[in-house]
């Protein structure tokens, strides 16, 4: 069965963005373009994931979005906003969001960030190794180890790869990198995700024939097995 | 302009009428109050010196007889001319002795009365006495009125002349007020006919006035440095926002061209994407800067360990540091630092400051960042690196938005980072200062102690 989205919107052009990015990539999603409807679907039907834009009529997303936390529903929430501050991000997660988005946004951003926030929901066992194909990290050791040679990383190294292990097969933006791994939220048009993922890439690729760590052209990377 | 004109001539007539008037009005109370007082004072007073006579008198009958003191009065007629006289009636009506203005017969009755003899008011007191006969007392009241006239003409004077000192007074204040408060206006006139260098003149006396000139002075210095702040800004803003978009429409019309290939097209794409990143970013920065500024961050301070973020941050910028062809050098205490503060503007600022060390310090360059004990119980973030440093009369400016010291532009970036820095150091309280670091370029984001955040 596929995944159901609502989405919250009022704005009818970025609605249409996100409702045909969504059904392409093979969710089902509903739409409704006011906070009240939101609320009501948000709490009568069950749904995998709500992006809720922050500013929409009868009731403004941060509401609706409290609203939702207060009735125990436990979806999912990314919100959307034009207020770019980082104190309105810290607001909306206060509210009970798990993630923010500032507008504009790519669409690869925003079905990034909701593959990940689908996948924390999902089952969390306790997990000792993490893996990629011929690579393995050992969380109780911090060792990195591929094709049974072990790799020598920096802490920061294995942090970065940790992430991506925990993310594996998905694709991962630059922004999701610095803010999750470094709690990091300006300039993204800067090279410094990149320099550190060269730096990864040349300890955990080179001197192996099948690469890992995959560059997705205008969004941001994937570790995983297939190209 | 011309509206101020009355109104300023009219100012010091009026307040000078309403204090003349105010005062005029307490003197006339004064005067009134005087003149009761002053009246049933010398009234009390000559019963008093009438009742001792009487006393006196009556006594002396009492001992010596009547006719004794009858010839006693006669003694005292003819030797005192002062405002009382005497007589002495027997039972029979007859005038024993003393002054001779009424008949017996003319007598009020016992105790004071008021009557007008030959012309002249007289207080008489009338009595009767136990050994017989009558003893009267003549009060002349002319000396009585000439004394209170005198009273009240001095107290009339004392008030008037106090009238017109306070109405000169009032008026000279008046005009001293005027002429005071005409250099503030004609300053805020100047101002506002477009000479934003207007200034009110300060006497140097100290007094109110000078306070207000010196608060005003503050204001508009303060102003006109916004104003030009704000100029400049426009101007950059302009710049940093029109390039970008400029080369993003120029891309745009580019990837139109049918005859290009899918490559060319997507690299043009992308181009595009690069640019609308670019004003996005300095977007985003002046909305950081705005709100750091304004101080709406701060109910977002939480404790936080500097040591950590000072780590985290040398951590996320060394390979930057690196690829740039520099060394980066951690210095922070062994052990935490709490402080209170905004973590992510405090990461930004921090950022910004290792980017521009990147940026600008140059090939072969060593990048510090330390965390050290700062002035009076604070906290200095530094970046220091052994680059080319800034020219000491460009350290100021530098730290304003948009500054970019290579006036071409040749570089990338928006210009903003140490206006961010500099916002997150005002935000906290403390501030941004650049320093020589003997060769090179140190900043310092020193923090104020982060219990007086």
């Amino acid at each position: 069965m596929s995944r159901r989205i609502l989405v919250v919107e009022d704005d009818a052009d970025t609605a249409d963005y996100i409702l045909k990015g969504l059904r392409e990539a093979g969710f089902t999603a509903e739409h409704v373009a006011d906070g009240r409807d939101g609320l009501y679907m948000a709490s009568s039907a069950d749904f995998d994931a709500i992006v809720m834009d922050r500013m929409v009529p009868g009731m403004d997303g941060l509401s609706v979005t409290k609203a939702v936390r207060a009735a125990g529903v436990q979806t999912p929430i990314l919100i959307l906003s034009a207020l770019a501050h980082l104190d309105e991000r810290v607001t909306g997660l206060r509210a009970g969001a798990d993630d923010y988005l500032t507008k504009p946004f790519g669409f690869a951003e925003l079905s990034a960030r909701l593959e990940n926030l689908m996948r924390r929901g999902a089952a969390k066992a306790v997990e000792t190794s993490l893996f990629c194909g011929d690579l393995t990290l050992d969380l109780l050791s911090r060792r990195v180890v591929r094709a049974g040679r072990t790799l020598d990383l920096l802490p920061r190294e294995l942090k970065l790869l940790e992430y991506f292990l925990r993310h594996r097969d998905r694709v991962v933006t630059r922004t999701m990198l610095l803010e999750e791994v470094w709690d990091y939220r300006f300039d993204p048009h800067t090279s410094l995700i990149d320099t550190h993922i060269s730096r990864l890439r040349k300890k955990v690729d080179e001197g192996f024939d099948k690469p890992l760590l995959h560059t997705v052209r205008g969004s941001g990377y994937r570790l995983s097995e297939a190209p | 302009m011309k509206s101020a004109r009355p109104i300023r001539g009219a100012k010091p007539a009026t307040l000078a009428l309403v204090v003349a008037g105010a005062v005029a009005v307490a003197l006339a109370l004064g005067l009134l109050v005087a003149d009761l007082a002053g009246e049933r004072l010398i009234e009390r007073r000559q019963h008093l010196v009438a009742e001792t006579a009487r006393d006196y008198f009556v006594a002396f009958a009492h001992q010596d007889g009547l006719a004794s003191m009858a010839r006693a009065l006669d003694h005292r007629t003819l030797n005192e001319g002062g405002a009382f006289d005497y007589a002495v009636f027997d039972d029979d009506g007859t005038r024993l002795g003393g002054v001779e203005l009424l008949t017996a017969a003319d007598l009020p009755a016992p105790g004071y009365a008021i009557r007008t003899i030959a012309g002249a008011d007289y207080e008489i007191l009338v009595q009767p006495m136990a050994v017989g006969g009558t003893l009267v007392i003549y009060e002349n009241l002319a000396d009585r009125r000439a004394f209170h006239g005198a009273i009240l003409g001095a107290v009339g004077a004392a008030l008037l002349a106090s009238l017109i000192i306070v109405a000169a007074a009032a008026l000279l204040l008046g005009r001293l007020l005027v002429r005071r408060a005409e250099g503030i206006a004609q300053a805020a006139e100047t101002i506002a006919g477009g000479d934003l260098s207007a200034r009110a003149p300060i006497a140097g006396v100290g007094d109110v006035f000078d306070d207000l000139a010196e608060a005003v002075n503050a204001m508009l210095a303060r102003i006109e440095e916004l104003m030009t702040g704000m100029r400049s800004v426009t101007d950059s803003l302009s710049h940093d926002l029109r390039s970008p978009l400029t080369r993003l429409r120029g891309a745009l019309n580019r990837a139109q061209d049918e005859d290009l290939a899918q490559a060319e097209r997507l690299a043009l794409i992308a181009e595009a994407q690069a640019r609308c990143e670019e004003v996005l970013a300095t977007f985003g920065a002046l909305l950081d800067i705005a709100r750091a500024e304004s101080g709406l961050s701060r109910d977002l301070m939480a404790p936080l360990d500097l040591a950590d973020l000072v780590r985290d941050l040398g951590d996320l910028f060394e390979p930057v540091i690196e690829d740039a062809g520099q060394s980066l050098t951690i210095v922070v205490p062994p052990r935490p630092a709490p402080y209170l503060g905004h973590e992510l503007i405090l990461r930004q600022a921090l950022g910004n400051l290792l980017h521009n060390a990147a940026r600008y310090a140059g090939q072969g360059a060593q990048v510090s960042l330390i965390l050290s004990q700062g002035d009076q119980g604070g906290v200095d973030l530094v970046v220091a690196d052994t680059g080319p440093g800034v020219p000491a009369a460009d350290r100021g400016r530098v730290v304003e938005r948009f500054v970019r010291l290579d006036e071409t532009r040749a570089t990338s970036g928006s210009g903003l980072g140490l206006a961010i820095a500099a916002a997150c150091a005002k935000l906290h309280g403390g501030q941004l200062v650049l320093r020589d670091n003997h060769p090179g370029l140190r900043v310092v984001l020193s923090l104020p102690n982060a219990s007086s955040p």
